[in-house]
């Protein structure tokens, strides 16, 4: 099980968004039941960070984070998805 | 119709504002927020706060200009409804995902406890302004109705 922590400024708007689109598009993918996903605001990053595999997030990581960060913007925009999931994917292999 | 029109029918909305920057104009719009007791008088500052540390910009480049989805905690939150200003001229915001300036037309002001309960409005209201000419389509809007015709083209009432 790949554990993804998926930040935002605040933890509720924009990481919400993007939660219900990265859960559909892993799903359709096959990664169902493989992966978990943790909601967290950017402030909470680095503490947090080095229990999980992935960070996804939405905004600028102005600090540490101690696991690979994609920036996953485009999902709100639905702009470039294929290229963010395959990115997000790699990291989940 | 149902639960998500509610978001907009306390019509905090401005059309064409000539504001000097994204302070006077998050201002216009948090103003009448907390007079009509939508939300605490700390939001404004909360919401310029935000603006700074975690910018809520997100750029449409085909128009080459971005709208901004500014929010505070939901704790400043008292009544949650969806504000929303135009300007007559673009001012700065920076974009979420990598701090650069961009000239932002559209701003939506998002007075919300939660995303989950809002989910729906929020992806509709983004599907919305990701396509050119429904971003057009609202920057020309001049007024309520036309807001309100615009908010039910894209399904939002």
């Amino acid at each position: 099980m790949k554990k993804i922590l998926l930040v935002c400024g605040s933890g509720i708007i924009t990481s919400t968004i993007v939660k219900k689109k990265l859960i559909e598009e892993l799903d359709a993918k096959g990664y169902k039941d493989s992966y978990s996903i943790i909601q967290a605001r950017v402030e909470e990053v680095t503490e947090i960070s080095k229990d999980y595999d992935l960070c996804v997030t939405t905004t600028l990581l102005g600090n540490e984070c101690h696991c690979p960060v994609v920036v996953a913007t485009n999902f709100l925009m639905g702009r470039n998805t294929e290229e963010l999931i395959a990115e997000i994917i790699s990291h989940l292999n | 119709m149902g639960n998500k029109s509610k978001l907009f029918e306390r019509h905090i909305s401005f059309f064409h504002q000539q504001c000097k920057n994204r302070e006077e104009a998050l201002k216009i719009v948090a103003d009448a927020l907390v007079e009509k007791n939508i939300v605490k008088p700390e939001f404004l500052e909360k919401l310029l706060e935000r603006e700074e540390r975690y910018p809520t910009g997100l750029m449409q480049p085909s128009i080459n200009m971005g709208f901004a989805l500014a929010h505070a905690d939901g704790e400043y939150v008292v009544e949650n409804q969806i504000g929303f200003i135009s300007l007559a001229k673009p001012v700065e915001f920076r974009r979420m995902d990598n701090g650069e300036a961009i000239e932002v037309g559209l701003v939506f002001v998002l007075a919300l406890k939660d995303g989950e309960t809002h989910m729906e409005v929020l992806e509709k209201l983004m599907t919305s302004l990701s396509r050119d000419e429904c971003f057009e389509e609202l920057l020309d809007v001049r007024n309520m109705l036309d807001y309100q015709v615009w908010l039910e083209s894209v399904e939002l009432l």
